[in-house]
C-alpha cells in the first residue's frame, strides 16, 4: 500500500505537486510514528533492565510534541512543514533508540554486578553467622557448664 | 533457663540473622507492587473539579473559551506511552463501553500523546472553543472547533444544540499488538478509562 502511494506520488509529482506533497507527508508522518513506537519500546526495555530513563522520557516527549506539530501542519495543508518536522521526529527517535540500547546494556551489566556483589555479601554474612554462632555457642556452653559446676552443692561432713 | 533452652535461643537468633542476610538477594525475586492502574480525570479552569464552563454556564457560544486540564496518572509499574483521544458526541451516539472495552465509534477530533514514567502525573491543558456551527431544521451541528489554538473540523449534530458531550478516552500503546488500544493491559487483565463533559450550544457568542 505504502509502495503504491509512493509510486503514485512520484508519477504525479510533475502533474500535481500538491498531491505528491500530501502523499510524501503521509509517508513521512507514518515513518515518524513507527520510529517513535520503536524508541518507546527501546526505552521500556532499558527501564526493565533497571536503567534510569527519566532523560530519555523527556526526549521522547519532546519528539512527541514535534510529531503533534507535524500532524497539525499536515491538517492545515502545510505539507512541506509537515515533512520537515516529521523528519526531525525520525532523527530524534533514532537518537533516543540508540541511547536506550546503550542504557539497557549498561543497566544490565550494572544489575548483574550488583546482584553478584549482593550475593557474595549475603553468602559471606551467612557463613560468618554460622561460624561465629557455632564458636559463640561453644564458648557459652563452656561458660554455662562451668558456672553450673561452680554452683554444685557440696556435702559438708559434720564432725561434731 | 536450662542449656537446651539456651540452645534453642541461639539457633533462633542465628536463623533470624541468616534470613536478614539473605533478604536483599531474595528481594530481587519478589514482586514489588500491588494493583497496577491508570487514572484519567478532567479538571476545570483552576485545576479543580469545578468551573468547567465559562461563567459556569454550560450553554456555550461561538468563540467562548473553555479551559480544562486533563489529569493522567500512571501506576503501572513502568513507563507508559498513552494517547488521550478527544471525541465530540451528542446524547444518542454510543459512548465508550467500560465492560466490553469498546471505544466510542465517533471520529477522533484531537489527540494528545505522552510518555509517563511510573508514578508520574501529567497535567495537560485543553483549551477549546467553538469555531463554526450550522443549523438544519431543529438540528444544530458543530462544524469546527479550536483546540489548543489549532482548528479542527467536526460534524456532530444535536437537536436544538442540546446535550453535546466531549468524550475523552485513554488509549495505551501495547507491545503485543504494536499499536494503541483503548485502555491498558496488565498481564491477563484489561482495563479502560474514559470521561465526558456535557454542554449545550447557543448561537449567541
Amino acid at each position: 500500500m505504502l509502495f503504491l502511494m509512493i509510486t503514485t506520488a512520484l508519477s504525479l509529482h510533475s502533474v500535481c505537486p500538491v498531491w505528491a506533497g500530501e502523499i510524501e507527508a503521509v509517508s513521512e508522518i507514518s515513518r515518524a510514528e513507527n520510529s517513535l513506537n520503536s524508541a518507546y519500546l527501546s526505552v521500556l526495555e532499558a527501564e526493565r533492565a533497571g536503567g534510569d530513563i527519566s532523560e530519555l522520557v523527556t526526549s521522547l516527549n519532546n519528539a512527541l510534541e514535534l510529531y503533534s506539530e507535524s500532524k497539525n501542519a499536515f491538517e492545515s495543508g502545510e505539507y512541506e512543514r509537515a515533512v520537515l518536522t516529521a523528519e526531525k521526529v525520525v532523527e530524534a527517535s533514532n537518537i533516543i533508540q540508540d541511547d536506550a540500547v546503550g542504557l539497557r546494556g549498561a543497566a544490565e551489566l550494572h544489575g548483574k554486578v550488583s546482584f553478584r556483589n549482593q550475593l557474595f555479601i549475603s553468602l559471606g554474612a551467612v557463613c560468618s553467622i554460622v561460624v561465629f554462632g557455632f564458636l559463640g555457642w561453644r564458648r557459652f556452653k563452656e561458660y554455662y557448664l562451668k558456672r553450673m559446676m561452680g554452683m554444685r552443692p557440696e556435702v559438708v561432713v559434720n564432725e561434731s | 533457663m536450662s542449656l537446651d533452652d539456651w540452645h534453642l535461643v541461639f539457633i533462633s537468633v542465628c536463623l533470624v540473622l541468616v534470613l536478614g542476610a539473605c533478604a536483599p538477594v531474595a528481594m530481587a525475586y519478589l514482586p514489588r507492587r500491588g494493583e497496577p492502574f491508570m487514572a484519567l480525570a478532567v479538571l476545570g479552569k483552576e485545576g479543580m473539579a469545578e468551573k468547567y464552563y465559562p461563567g459556569d454556564d454550560p450553554n456555550i457560544g461561538i468563540g467562548e473559551e473553555v479551559h480544562w486540564t486533563l489529569y493522567l496518572y500512571n501506576h503501572m509499574g513502568e513507563a507508559r506511552y498513552v494517547a488521550i483521544r478527544v471525541k465530540l458526541l451528542n446524547s444518542t451516539m454510543p459512548a465508550p463501553n467500560l465492560t466490553s472495552y469498546i471505544p466510542s465509534p465517533a471520529p477522533v477530533v484531537y489527540e494528545a500523546r505522552h510518555v509517563l514514567m511510573d508514578n508520574e502525573t501529567w497535567l495537560y491543558p485543553l483549551d477549546w472553543s467553538l469555531l463554526e456551527i450550522g443549523g438544519d431544521g431543529d438540528s444544530v451541528s458543530i462544524k469546527g472547533l479550536t483546540i489548543n489554538g489549532e482548528p479542527f473540523q467536526t460534524n456532530a449534530g444535536a437537536v436544538h444544540g442540546y446535550n453535546f458531550r466531549v468524550v475523552l478516552e485513554l488509549w495505551g500503546y501495547e507491545e503485543a499488538s504494536e499499536g494503541f488500544i483503548f485502555g491498558w493491559a496488565s498481564g491477563e487483565e484489561y482495563s479502560c478509562a474514559w470521561n465526558q463533559i456535557w454542554f449545550n450550544v447557543t448561537s449567541a457568542g
